[in-house]
């Protein structure tokens, strides 16, 4: 009697491990950011100068240098302006200075907002709608025996995700 | 003679019948309770770079979120199933170096680590009749990676062993 007992009160108990199985799923999530793009748009061109006359083109002029950048949006991005301190002609220097820059989220040099930018020295913006317009002003110092010719030299802009 | 035999006979079944005994048994059944396994939180990597790996460790705020609940000190065999890319359309990304913490309270402080393979079985004992998930991970966007929203499902299936 002892034995059947037991029998019994075994059998019940080992049944619900065959059937209390439950399961629940998360999600693991990432979204890929749209990657920046950066685009010269136009040179910054200052036109033809007189030996010992300054010459300076304003950010908003029409021609100011053009950048933009594309990316993800609401992100910040640091901004890095490499700006040359001379424009080059053969052997020949002509001074560049005075940078005037400025940017806006919309293709209008009129509306954009200044930018303090030092060469070299990275400088944060926010990509508002994705999208960043640059315009970039400066001024030439033809000297007095200033060779003539054409000159030229690069403005760099590289621009890398700080934030989203 | 013949009819004398016959009382004899059915008096001996007569004393059979003063012999039968009864005893009780007891029907006993415990209905344990259920286990439930909820998911509470995405493990969430946000935004990522093409080219740049991002991890999200056990303990941070955006690592993904377990609880199980069920009888107290009873034993579970716990399997989860981890996925080896996120998805985005045709796209994959993928997700490596898993991390799994288990703790008693809802805290990935003191949790302890389990060392988990996808789809094997481990098991945890519910001493106090709850458990807590802490996983964390690692995705690699190649440098080419398609922009987009990717996504995976991570399964924590549990069951009884041992009550």
């Amino acid at each position: 009697m002892r034995i059947a007992r037991l029998a019994a009160v075994a059998a019940i108990v080992a049944v619900p491990s065959l059937v209390q199985a439950q399961s629940g799923s998360i999600q693991a999530l990432a979204t890929v950011v749209t990657p920046l793009v950066v685009t010269g748009n136009a040179p910054l061109a200052f036109g033809n100068v007189f030996q010992g006359v300054t010459k300076t083109v304003a950010s908003t002029d029409a021609a100011s240098g053009r950048l933009s950048v594309t990316g993800f949006d609401n992100s910040q991005v640091a901004l890095t302006f490499t700006l040359p301190s001379n424009l080059v002609s053969g052997g020949n220097n002509l001074p560049i200075d005075n940078w005037d820059v400025r940017s806006n989220g919309t293709n209008v040099a009129g509306s954009a907002s200044a930018l303090s930018v030092t060469s070299g020295a990275p400088v944060n913006a926010n990509l508002v709608s994705g999208n960043l317009y640059l315009f970039v002003g400066g001024r030439v110092s033809p000297a007095v025996g200033q060779v003539a010719g054409s000159y030229a030299a690069t403005i760099t802009l590289a621009a890398a995700y700080t934030g989203f | 003679m013949h009819t004398r035999h016959l009382l004899g006979a059915l008096s001996l079944i007569g004393t059979t019948g003063l012999h039968a005994q009864s005893a009780p048994l007891a029907a006993t059944a415990v209905v344990v309770t259920p286990i439930v396994v909820s998911g509470t939180q995405a493990l969430d990597f946000g935004n990522v770079l093409q080219g740049v790996n991002k991890n999200v460790n056990f303990n941070n705020t955006n690592s993904g979120r377990f609880a199980v609940t069920g009888l107290g000190n009873a034993q579970v065999s716990f399997t989860l199933t981890l996925p080896t890319t996120l998805v985005s359309g045709a796209s994959t990304m993928p997700i490596t170096n898993y991390g799994v913490r288990v703790n008693d309270v809802s805290s990935s402080a003191g949790a302890s680590q389990v060392a988990v393979t996808s789809g094997v079985p481990f098991m945890r004992n519910l001493v106090s009749g709850v458990l807590y998930f802490f996983i964390g991970g690692r995705v690699t966007p190649s440098a080419t990676q398609a922009a987009g929203s990717y996504s995976g499902s991570i399964t924590l299936a549990a069951a009884y062993t041992g009550l």
